[in-house]
């Protein structure tokens, strides 16, 4: 009897082996990527910087530019790396963030690959370029002095989102090839080429259909935080920010703070996401004269090329329709 | 294909852990089954919010020293209501439990700010440090020593506890610790495992090996087997195929206890 029950156990635990062992062979022999391991291997940690880095990178000589797996739903700040990903990096020569706190991730990286190259595109734009500090009541303060800086994911209460202008997505592409200068000398000069016809194309192609005229000064909100740089590229006044995600939990009390100073304030206009702020855009809609458009953050999804400069002029095309 | 995967740091320090935790979960499991803990060990996984939540308002730069506490206490009182017997044991339980996540939640999504926590809902094992594998060799000796010292003692409790009183072990004492145990293993493991999934690491193996065990210490033997197997083989698969290794981990321990459900059945 229990001879028949440790055969069974046994049995049990090869089929077990044997099927997994098939499975993930047969996985992996469908998904087997062959990658180049000669040359320089840039890692980006998300959409927007990996537009940024595919342009300046362009043609340039033995190197290879390779994104981290994207959440597909929910912002970056918590998502976790995959296995692929820590595969990844380890091979990396050069990892380039947008940094600010965007990626909660970040400390781990460093702990596990101390010796890897980070380019911080944040760190290299804040001094010049308008990034945005969100004011923090003195309670919000205080408790910012407790718990560890990986417990926020804004550095200081900063709106990390800066892709999202694309006066401080220059900055960044600029960041990039100087980054990238510095490690790969002999494409440095491929690198500056190339981040200047970036600038000046996105400078000639970007449209924001006179937008930063009617909307200049003109009062807004926002319900994610990615938005207040549209609002600031635009010259608008934002005078209600509520930051919504799959996580967020709001209070009543927030809510009806939110719709007085749409009311109070005469806003014409909402930024909203779809995915965390359309059950919001129907309340808002519901009791306002607001309109709420839904943007893209460009942080979802594939995106190749000159998609940047498509998603914006498609954002500045929706605020513009309802007005 | 395995020498590749053992050239990477993270994936040594991932199974160096696994073999820690898992033959720990399969052990202390047993004894959750056989004294109907399930719930109990459940309520202790969802504490644990709380206690980050008591760490941030403290200002304790290291949660886990805040979530360990708050879980020793948490344990120690739901024994100490329980004993008093004034409701079930599973209402008392759930409504510890409920009370405990909530004020967790309240106090780390004030400002919206529960993005920042969500991490140990699902727990990540691949980030795990050096330093923290010495922290989980400890908590192996700590459970091995108690184990190897208590476990005649905790048995007799499980099976009679008047009988066992009777015959001078001091029953308050032993459940006390075994809960103190317990609140030490799911908080120092729930970072790798997650809130989600770590009731399943402690139960699936144990129940497993329930359905076929004829004595405890086959009870035991195989229900660790089966914890290291699920918890090495969930992250050799993850690992190639790019999936969570905490849910792979539980989908294989899921199907072992399926096929001894069936054979433990027909028997």
């Amino acid at each position: 009897m229990k001879k028949s029950k440790y055969l069974f156990v046994l049995l049990l635990l090869i089929s077990i082996s044997v099927v997994l062992l098939g499975g993930t062979f047969f996985y992996v022999k469908l998904n087997n990527k062959q990658s180049d391991d000669s040359g320089l291997l840039v890692m980006t940690s998300c959409n927007p910087v990996y537009l940024a880095t595919i342009n300046v990178v362009g043609d340039a000589e033995g190197v290879t530019v390779q994104n981290l797996s994207q959440p597909t739903t929910g912002c970056l700040h918590d998502y976790t790396l995959t296995t692929e990903d820590m595969k990844n990096l380890s091979k990396a020569d050069v990892l380039i963030v947008n940094g600010g706190g965007m990626e909660g991730y970040l400390e781990d990286v460093v702990e596990a690959y101390p010796n890897l190259p980070i380019i911080d595109t944040f760190e290299a734009v804040e001094e010049d370029y308008p990034v945005i500090i969100e004011e923090e009541d003195e309670e919000e303060e205080e408790d910012h002095s407790h718990g560890t800086s990986e417990e926020h994911h804004h550095d200081e209460g900063t709106n990390s989102h800066i892709w999202m202008s694309e006066e401080i997505y220059a900055g960044q592409v600029q960041a990039i090839a100087d980054g990238l200068a510095a490690l790969d000398s002999s494409n440095a000069s491929v690198y500056a080429s190339n981040a200047d016809t970036f600038v000046s194309v996105m400078d000639s192609q970007i449209d924001n259909q006179g937008l930063d005229e009617s909307l200049s000064g003109a009062n807004v909100a926002v319900l994610h935080e990615a938005f207040a740089y549209t609002a600031q590229s635009l010259g608008a006044n934002i005078v209600a920010t509520m930051d919504l995600d799959e996580e967020r939990q709001v209070s009543a009390g927030e809510v009806s703070d939110f719709i007085n100073a749409i009311n109070e304030n005469n806003v014409q206009v909402v930024f909203a996401e779809y995915d965390y702020g359309h059950a919001m855009g129907e309340l808002i809609t519901e009791q306002t004269d607001a309109k709420v458009v839904y943007l893209e953050t460009l942080v979802h999804g594939d995106y190749s090329g000159l998609d940047y400069i498509t998603v914006l002029n498609k954002n500045y095309a929706v605020i513009k329709n309802s007005l | 294909m395995f020498n590749e995967m053992f050239s990477y740091a993270f994936m040594v320090r991932a199974t160096i852990a696994i073999l820690l935790i898992s033959p720990l979960f399969g052990m202390v499991g047993t004894m959750i089954v056989q004294k109907r803990m399930a719930y109990f060990s459940d309520a202790l996984g969802h504490s644990a919010l709380t206690g980050i939540a008591a760490g941030v308002i403290m200002g304790i730069a290291n949660t886990t020293v805040s979530m360990i506490i708050f879980g020793i206490c948490f344990a120690l009182l739901l024994n100490y209501i329980s004993r008093k017997g004034l409701s079930s044991s599973d209402t008392l339980i759930s409504v510890f439990a409920s009370c405990a996540t909530a004020l967790g939640l309240a106090i780390l999504s004030r400002g919206g700010s529960f993005a920042n926590y969500s991490a140990i809902l699902v727990g990540d094992i691949l980030s795990i440090t050096s330093a923290e594998i010495i922290q989980l060799i400890v908590l192996f000796v700590v459970i091995l020593v108690f184990w190897c010292i208590s476990i005649n003692r905790l048995t007799a409790i499980s099976i009679h506890a008047t009988l066992a009183k009777s015959r001078s072990i001091s029953v308050r004492v032993m459940e006390d610790a075994f809960a103190v145990l317990i609140a030490l293993l799911v908080m120092l493991s729930i970072k790798w495992v997650g809130i989600l999934l770590i009731n399943a690491l402690l139960i699936l193996p144990a129940a497993s090996s329930r359905n076929i065990s004829e004595n405890f210490r086959e009870y035991t033997y195989l229900s660790m087997i089966f914890s290291i197997f699920s918890g090495v083989a969930g992250l050799f698969v993850s690992y190639f195929t790019d999936m969570a290794t905490g849910p792979m981990i539980v989908i294989i321990a899921s199907v072992i206890y399926f096929a001894t459900y069936i054979y433990g059945k027909d028997r």
